[in-house]
């Protein structure tokens, strides 16, 4: 089960591990849960200055705006969930790590907005525990 | 971080010839896989296929080891969207 809590701006946020390798560590992220977004991770570009992740090469992607900007996507890795997992990742000029649908697959999220309380936990079914 | 200009110059090559490998493999794409994800290897205009982006990207740095991709959603114009404005 991953605990996370809704931010002063009304965002439900969890911390994931974001590993960069041996230059630039482990650091740890507060990741907005981005429902609207359905990839896996978004990552401030700044962020990746000293990673060792592999350049997968580039996609398009649309902003709420309606433009279409193309940016580097990563094969990176981050400690989420209990486990250390490889996540296809689009760097972006953003300033938040965004955790997208992707990641929320076979899990099921709540958000409770009185009490502020947000949970990811395992899908019935889908096999997993944690 | 400003991009260097050779990431610049890079990322729009590969853009601009995996858009063009796409337009070229639109059609049998489209019918064979809508809403999937194509992973271009934009040199040959090879490319591997997966039900999402992570699938595709495990299949194309095993097929194309080192090389550059362009990603692609089968019969979208782009393969995410942010719906939030930043």
């Amino acid at each position: 089960m991953v605990r996370g809590w809704v931010n002063e701006q009304g965002e439900p946020q969890v911390e994931l591990v974001v590993d960069l390798g041996p230059t630039g560590g482990h650091v740890m992220a507060q990741a907005v849960i981005d429902t609207g977004f359905n990839g896996y991770l978004s990552v401030p570009s700044v962020l990746l200055g000293s990673a060792d992740w592999e350049l997968l090469g580039f996609e398009d992607y649309e902003l709420a705006s309606g433009e279409v900007v193309s940016e580097p996507v990563y094969w990176g890795r981050v400690l989420f969930a209990g486990e250390e997992r490889f996540v296809y990742v689009v760097a972006t000029g953003a300033s938040d790590v965004l955790l997208g649908t992707g990641m929320l697959k076979q899990k099921v999220l709540t958000v409770n907005f009185g009490a502020g309380t947000v949970l990811i936990g395992p899908s019935p079914g889908s096999g997993e525990e944690y | 971080m400003k991009p260097k200009a050779g990431a610049t110059a890079e990322r729009e090559h590969v853009v601009a010839k995996g858009r063009e490998v796409y337009r070229r493999l639109a059609k049998e794409l489209e019918a064979k896989f809508p809403g999937q994800i194509v992973a271009i290897e934009v040199e040959s205009g090879d490319h591997v296929v997966g039900g999402d982006e992570l699938e595709a990207a495990r299949k194309a740095r095993e097929r194309f080891p080192g090389k550059r991709l362009y990603f692609a959603r089968v019969g979208s114009r782009v393969v995410h969207k942010f719906r939030v404005l930043w």
